[in-house]
């Protein structure tokens, strides 16, 4: 997904090293700069290249998850994958600070993701997320899901 | 006024290990007879049976080392106004002050974690140590540590986490330990959560720490303040900021603050690009390098980034060089999103340019950019001057030399005769060399030291501005 990349810049420091600045073109078309970084040497910056593209890309998908939230997409959206959509509904809904919020954010994605039936390690690898985080999200689902009929009940009176 | 005796071993239930007055400065062995005679953890002081209220005190024992087996979570029956006081105190002399305290939650993946909304713990000479997070995640809780240590006993990703509204750490003079390593970083504040951290440091004494702070900003954003820390822990492949930033959807107010802290030499300053006019990274005198900590300077918006360029690179000749001899420029990077209604601005880190209350003064500002960019004018590329009146002192002037809206704007001047900027040692070549002036004649100012703000309104360009500011008659 990332088509090309290149280093943009490396300012001299008196110190003798650089600071390195990094360009990733990804396949739809965006530009994503990145740096600078601290590097000792050209080399070393072309070093870097592949590295720091992996972790820029995973932002970017990162983003355009959130971003499908933002825009009530639940399918793989610009550069997000389907999974990723789903943990950002996910992770949108455990940030929420109401159950009844929460509930609304994670009800559609929730229940699919909970019918894979799989490890919190296999769920953090699947989503993308660190397994501390699967397994907080997962928890707060379940909570979320025990206590539906009250929520739902909330819905009837707003 | 009461005080409640802890050390790890304790018994006391109830108010058993509570006192109206302070013991006699005597050995703990000396003063306490029985275990029952105090507590065995500042949770279970904090549960006693009459609620610490405001002027009490909890002492824990420089010599307790609690081994909790599960999570830790600080509660009160009734918030105090001010801070739960906590004070380590010298096992051999029990109303002296003397770091050494210890708890450790122990057990797998347990929390250290305040579990009262609004309850605010200040703690003085204790290390604390969770096997998982460290949690200020009750609206408007927070942990004010001095002279202590918060050890990260797991790989847990973003070991302290403050989530809720308005939950803080505050850390003076203490330092974040990790036994392990860290897998995901160190921080992650949202929620309106605040972090600041004064002195101390944060390193790992086993395996290695990532970013500095990862992710948060999101569900009403993150303030976040170290001012000299030891932050050279963090290392190749590391960011400062990592993982927050690039989604306006998400991420909402970003505001870290980074000064006079050690680096180490390869860390990333900030991983993505930032979204948000709300979004903004500062970080100012922080180096790997003894020389550069008196003029490093690196900002980033959502219209690029401003950092030091010292004398290897581009930079003008007629400028005072800093105590260390070093003369600086400051580079400045748009993004291809900057424009006229998202402006990149930055206080220039100006030098020398005090105003005098006897005459009216004209600022003058240096830069130059690559001769294959857009010209810049006064449509591009302004600064706008804000100082003190010189009646009114407590109301400030503001004068720009921005051009009237929606005009074609002047070219600046060149001030390619008068200037020499260089390129390390050569001089520089393909460059436009600039100078812009800015009057105070409209409204004299009083003696004082004027905040110069730098617009620039254009897409994918450098700018090096010098750091020395003249003011001409």
């Amino acid at each position: 997904m990332i088509v090309s990349s290149r280093v943009t810049d490396l300012s001299p420091e008196r110190s003798g090293r650089f600071r390195a600045r990094f360009e990733f073109t990804l396949s739809d078309g965006r530009i994503i700069q990145s740096g600078p970084i601290n590097v000792a040497s050209v080399e070393d910056a072309e070093s870097m290249l592949d590295s720091l593209g992996e972790s820029m890309l995973l932002s970017v998908q990162r983003a355009d998850a959130m971003q499908a939230v933002s825009d009530n997409v639940q399918v793989a959206y610009m550069l997000a994958t389907l999974e990723q959509v789903q943990y950002a509904w996910l992770k949108t809904g455990f940030n929420e600070e109401e159950h009844y919020e929460a509930y609304n954010k994670m009800k559609d994605v929730g229940p699919v993701l909970l019918a894979l039936d799989l490890t919190d390690q296999e769920y953090a690898e699947l989503l993308g997320s660190t397994l501390e985080d699967a397994v907080a999200v997962r928890e707060y689902w379940a909570f979320l899901d025990s206590n539906s009929v009250v929520i739902e009940s909330y819905r009837g009176i707003l | 006024m009461a005080f409640y005796y802890v050390k790890s071993g304790g018994t006391a239930t109830g108010d058993g290990g509570r006192y109206a007055s302070e013991k006699a400065n005597n050995s703990w062995a000396t003063e306490f007879t029985a275990t029952s005679e105090y507590y065995d953890s500042i949770e279970d002081a904090m549960n006693a049976t009459t609620v610490y209220v405001d002027g009490d005190f909890i002492f824990i024992s420089s010599a307790s080392s609690l081994a909790n087996g599960s999570a830790i979570n600080l509660t009160l029956g009734t918030v105090t106004d001010s801070p739960v006081m906590i004070y380590s105190v010298d096992d051999s002399a029990v109303n002296d002050y003397l770091a050494g305290a210890f708890e450790d939650t122990t057990g797998t993946t347990q929390d250290y974690s305040i579990g009262t909304a609004g309850l605010i713990i200040k703690m003085h000479g204790v290390t604390l140590r969770a096997t998982d997070d460290f949690n200020a995640s009750l609206s408007n809780s927070g942990f004010m540590l001095e002279d202590s240590t918060l050890r990260l006993g797991a790989s847990g990703s973003r070991s302290l986490r403050c989530a809720n509204d308005g939950a803080y750490f505050t850390l003076n003079n203490s330092h974040i330990v990790s036994d392990v390593g860290t897998t995901g970083g160190l921080l992650e504040i949202f929620q309106g959560g605040v972090f600041e951290m004064c002195g101390g440091s944060t390193s790992a004494t086993s395996g290695s720490l990532n970013d500095l702070i990862s992710g948060g900003g999101t569900n009403g954003g993150m303030t976040v303040t170290f001012n000299a820390v030891d932050l050279s822990g963090h290392g190749s492949g590391t960011f400062l900021l990592g993982n927050v930033g690039n989604s306006r959807a998400a991420d909402d107010a970003i505001n870290v603050r980074i000064n006079a802290c050690k680096l180490a030499a390869n860390v990333g300053f900030v991983e993505e690009s930032f979204a948000n006019r709300t979004h903004k990274f500062l970080m100012t005198n922080s180096s790997s390098d003894s020389d550069a900590a008196e003029y490093q300077f690196f900002q980033r918006t959502w219209a690029g980034d401003v950092e030091d360029q010292d004398d290897s690179g581009i930079h003008r000749d007629e400028s005072t060089a800093f105590d260390g001899g070093t003369k600086v420029s400051i580079k400045v990077v748009t993004n291809a999103d900057c424009n006229a209604g998202r402006p990149l601005i930055v206080d220039l880190p100006a030098r020398f340019a005090a105003l005098s209350s006897a005459s009216t003064d004209t600022i003058r500002i240096y830069f130059a950019q690559a001769n294959t960019q857009a010209d810049l004018t006064d449509v591009n590329c302004w600064a706008e001057v804000h100082y003190p009146d010189g009646t009114n002192k407590n109301e400030y002037n503001r004068v720009s030399n921005q051009a009237t809206l929606l005009t074609t704007g002047t070219q600046h001047t060149d001030d390619s005769g008068s200037s020499t900027w260089l390129d390390g040692v050569s001089a520089l070549t393909g460059h436009d060399e600039y100078r812009m002036d800015i009057s105070t004649s409209g409204d004299v100012g009083a003696d004082s030291v004027p905040i110069i703000r730098i617009y620039i309104a254009e897409p994918s360009i450098t700018v090096y501005f010098d750091t020395t500011v003249d003011v001409v008659a």
